[in-house]
């Protein structure tokens, strides 16, 4: 554990050295006011609901661009041979790195906690729903995060890297809300298209509803794309 | 030493074994995944985070989904919220959206469609053919009959053009002179010349009624029977009557006279088509369910729920309740109460009801109680909106034609099977010009007494009559007292009060807004305010088997129930007759049988409105009438009464909680100045914050 953790506050301290973090987390917190203002005012609801609606469809381009370089980097540079012949296992360095990403996207959050003081200040906001929003939030930048992770194991080029994960990102958001509309399925596969759209998971949590079935699809999806890339590592040994 | 070839075949195997176990992991944990989620789906915890509780489905609902049988749908048809929308109705319509899906949440009998009825057009009219399906075998008669209809009109029409002709030829004619005759065969020639362009225009609306996913067949046959009927009446008869006359008249010379019994000839079989075709459109019954659902359905926005050979709409307004008037302070936006969980969940337990429920208004008087100038038509319009069937009677018969008294109509008679509710409204004093009268006080009673015994609810409208010995008051209080209530009928509860000019009045009208909550009735009018003007009191006797609860209690300073009003036009505060409160409705069951007593209802023309007609449910802002478009002043008095007939019926589960609390917190006033101020800091400031953190690293970066 000690071993992921290294490899995470490594990967952490990277994304910050870079210029490129600050710029992202600049554009991200304009981004983000803009679309609070955009709700805000005398009378409107005191919530930050519209505002993380927003931002769902912001993170599918902003989180592949964070996670487009985690392996590609390494793969381009060579460094990730000594990656591979230190003491870690495949597993141990790809979460560690999913897992460094995940503290960025935890800290590109942080323009919403000034927006909760704004709230605060000029209203008094129910924080059931920003506590399951924030939360939902997490959950599907971790989701995207890993989705990003897999595909930057997949490639030395951190462009092809980033639109793979905005393909299956797409594949999971655009797709999933046409196709169920779609007459010519059947109910249970337009339950199943229903289900497995990420924004109508992450709806509960931005009502301020806990759902563990929600849990179980972002957790499930998150490991499911590790385990993709950890198998994608692991392939480099033998191919 | 070994070969290569033998190492490249090693290192292949080695590659395929690889590559299939990769293949084999990804597939096992694809499998794991899906029977993860598929698990999670099915069995799941969900934890309502809001200050409220208000994506969380009352017991109410949930017991009601739980037992629901059949597959319901229900699909909501509401404008997506955006700025130029009212943020109160954007909220209601959020809540809506939300609501209904939690509804399929909680049963597999339910799925939800949201709809944008200004994008969504052509789902809509997918919805619209499949609700039309169920009404296709009903629909056939009429659909026959205006099919049948237009073909005549058409039939008509071209034989009208050809009739032109003839009618020039004879206004043509040397012998005819100028005259009413020829006047008159000229306005026919020139009817029948604009006829075809005329019958196009009306076909053409006749087309569009029937254009669309749900034809309008009962418009398309009114405007087909109205044709025909001018046709008829306005043309034919008159022209074939006319020229019958002329025919006669020894003045008109002979060959006009051929031609005319010519024309007569050829018009009378058209006559015979287009009257017999009028007949059966005429005869042909509209379907009234269907009419209904078009006249539901024309309204925008609603949400329609679809179940098992039924539907029902709800409209956008209903998911909602006005604020109650006078808490609102002035300047205060204030929240429009969401209701709209009552309203599904009345709408599903209405329709998996299966023998709904009859109840018959029981009235005396010329004024009907339901319907066209009904004076309860509000309540009995929300009996009929959950499906309840109801009906009217009236025992002391009617004003006929010329005002002579007509006998009673049959007393209605419930479907074996089905539960009745009389609501008996209070009865006239006798009136010695209408002698079907006093035999119809009497029919009341007893006929009331039978249905008692039989089981059936009653609810008893009572009103204040100093002389309600007579008129079927004793009978009435016959019927109440086995339940353990006395109705003071000879006596008013009063209140004194300081008037202008600080003399102290007497007044009978009283304003509620506290219930008492030991029943669904009242708990339910959760500080809704009610009115009750000139209410008796009512004295409520313990019993070992009947249980009486109190409805309604007045407790107010200075109250006295006088028993001397008539030629008193200034009671005065009697300290002998006074009491802290009063009860002046309540309810009682005694073995399974229950009964409603309720005081303020009136029908002495003492000027006072009874608690429940229209003239207080559809009291608003602006007066009488406009309480049902702008919120009533009293809306506890509507509510009361349909709860106590939901009970009744014993239908509780029909009587909701209060729409739910309304937490919407709102941000609170702020000026421009400091909207501008905020945005002015926030939409550089971030930013700004970002660089320079990112500047403070690499300066540190480079100290290091």
């Amino acid at each position: 554990m000690s071993k992921t953790i290294a490899i995470a506050k490594r990967e952490l301290s990277s994304l910050f050295f870079s210029p490129i973090a600050y710029v992202v987390l600049g554009l991200f917190g304009l981004s983000t006011v803009l679309i609070f203002f955009n709700n805000f005012g005398a009378g409107a609801v005191a919530e930050l609901r519209p505002t993380l609606e927003g931002l769902i469809w912001l993170m599918i381009f902003l989180v592949p661009a964070i996670s487009m370089r985690l392996l590609s980097e390494e793969l381009r540079s060579g460094t990730i041979e000594p990656l591979m012949t230190a003491p870690v296992t495949d597993i141990q360095v790809i979460v560690g790195k999913w897992l460094g990403a995940m503290g960025f996207l935890a800290s590109l959050l942080a323009p919403l906690l000034v927006l909760l003081v704004v709230l605060e200040f000029y209203a008094d906001p129910d924080y059931g729903p920003v506590f399951s929003g924030l939360v939902g939030l997490l959950l599907v930048g971790g989701l995207y995060l890993a989705i990003g992770t897999f595909a930057s194991a997949s490639t030395q080029n951190q462009i092809i890297a980033f639109l793979i994960t905005i393909f299956i990102i797409c594949l999971l958001t655009f797709l999933m809300y046409f196709l169920p509309r779609a007459e010519f399925l059947g109910p249970g596969m337009k339950d199943a298209m229903h289900y497995l759209n990420v924004n109508h998971q992450f709806e509960d949590f931005s009502k301020g509803l806990i759902d563990t079935s929600n849990f179980v699809y972002f957790i499930s999806g998150i490991i499911l794309f590790l385990f993709f890339a950890v198998k994608m590592l692991e392939s480099r040994r033998w191919r | 030493m070994a070969s290569i070839t033998g190492s490249s075949d090693t290192q292949n195997t080695r590659r395929v074994k690889f590559g299939l176990n990769v293949a084999v992991a990804i597939v096992a944990a694809i499998s794991i995944t899906v029977l993860l989620n598929w698990i999670g789906y099915r069995q799941y915890l969900r934890f309502d985070l809001t200050a409220t509780r208000k994506y969380s489905l009352s017991d109410q609902t949930r017991k009601v989904l739980q037992q629901l049988e059949g597959d319901y749908r229900i699909v909501t048809m509401l404008p997506p919220g955006d700025a130029r929308m009212d943020p109160r109705l954007a909220s209601i319509i959020q809540q809506a959206h939300d609501v209904t899906d939690e509804y399929a949440r909680r049963t597999d009998s339910i799925t939800v469609q949201h709809l944008n009825p200004g994008a969504e057009i052509s789902r809509i009219e997918t919805l619209y053919e499949s609700l039309g399906k169920q009404f296709k075998e009903n629909l056939r008669p009429l659909e026959e009959a205006v099919t049948e209809g237009r073909s005549v009109t058409n039939v008509v029409r071209d034989k009208a053009i050809q009739l032109v002709e003839p009618l020039q030829k004879l206004l043509e004619h040397n012998s005819l002179a100028e005259g009413d005759l020829k006047d008159f065969i000229l306005s026919v020639a020139r009817f029948f010349a604009r006829f075809g362009p005329e019958l196009e225009v009306q076909d053409e609306q006749i087309q569009r009624a029937l254009d669309g996913p749900l034809p309008n067949y009962g418009a398309a046959k009114s405007t087909l029977a109205d044709l025909l009927g001018g046709l008829d009446s306005g043309v034919f008869e008159k022209a074939i009557d006319y020229f019958k006359n002329a025919s006669k008249d020894p003045q008109t010379p002979d060959s006009i006279k051929e031609q005319l019994l010519e024309l007569v000839a050829r018009f009378t079989p058209l006559q015979r088509q287009i009257r017999a075709t009028k007949i059966k459109l005429d005869s042909t019954e509209s379907v009234d369910d269907y009419d209904t659902l078009l006249r539901q359905l024309s309204n925008p926005q609603k949400v329609v729920i679809v179940g098992p050979g039924q539907v029902q709409v709800v409209a956008l307004d209903e998911l909602f309740r006005q604020p109650d008037q006078a808490m609102v302070q002035p300047g205060q936006i204030p929240e429009l109460r969401f209701q709209g969980e009552e309203k599904i969940t009345g709408a599903l337990v209405s329709m998996s009801m299966e023998n709904p429920p009859l109840i018959v208004f029981v009235h005396a008087g010329p004024r009907s109680a339901i319907g066209f100038g009904g004076a309860y038509q509000q309540v009995a319009r929300r009996l009929e909106s959950i499906n309840f069937k109801v009906e009217q009677w009236n025992p002391m018969g009617r004003q006929g034609p010329m005002g002579r008294p007509m006998p009673a109509g049959p007393e209605p008679e419930p479907e074996p099977g089905q539960k009745a509710v009389w609501i008996v409204l209070p009865q006239p004093p006798p009136n010695p010009q209408n002698p079907m009268a006093a035999i119809g006080a009497q029919q009341v009673p007893e006929a009331i007494q039978r249905r008692l015994d039989n089981g059936d609810g009653v609810m008893f409208l009572l009103g204040y009559n100093p002389m309600s010995f007579m008129g079927g008051g004793e009978a009435i209080s016959k019927m109440i007292s086995p339940f353990g209530i006395t109705a003071q009928m000879d006596r008013a509860v009063l209140q004194e009060v300081r008037g202008q000019g600080r003399q102290m009045l007497a007044t009978a009208r009283f304003e509620i807004s506290q219930w008492p909550n030991q029943t669904p009735m009242t708990k339910a009018l959760g500080g809704l305010r009610g009115m009750f003007e000139l209410p008796s009191p009512l004295e409520v006797a313990k019993s070992d088997d009947s249980d009486v609860w109190p409805l309604v209690k007045i407790r107010k300073s200075r109250l006295w129930a006088e028993n001397r009003l008539q030629g008193n036009p200034r009671p005065e505060y009697d300290e002998a007759k006074a009491a802290d409160s009063f009860l002046i409705a309540a309810a009682a069951q005694k073995n399974k049988t229950r009964i409603v007593v309720t005081t303020a209802s009136h029908n002495l023309g003492t000027g006072a409105r009874a608690w429940a007609s229209d003239q207080m449910t559809n009291y608003g802002p602006f007066g009488p009438g406009t309480g049902e478009v702008l919120g009533s002043l009293w809306p506890a008095n509507a509510e009361l009464f349909v709860n106590c007939v939901l009970w009744l019926t014993g239908h509780e589960e029909l009587i909701a909680a209060s729409a739910r609390s309304q937490d919407i917190r709102r941000v609170k006033d702020i000026t421009p100045q400091a909207m501008v101020g905020l945005r002015w800091i926030l939409m550089p400031g971030l930013p700004i914050a970002a660089f320079a953190a990112g500047i403070g690293v690499w300066l540190t970066r480079r100290k290091t």
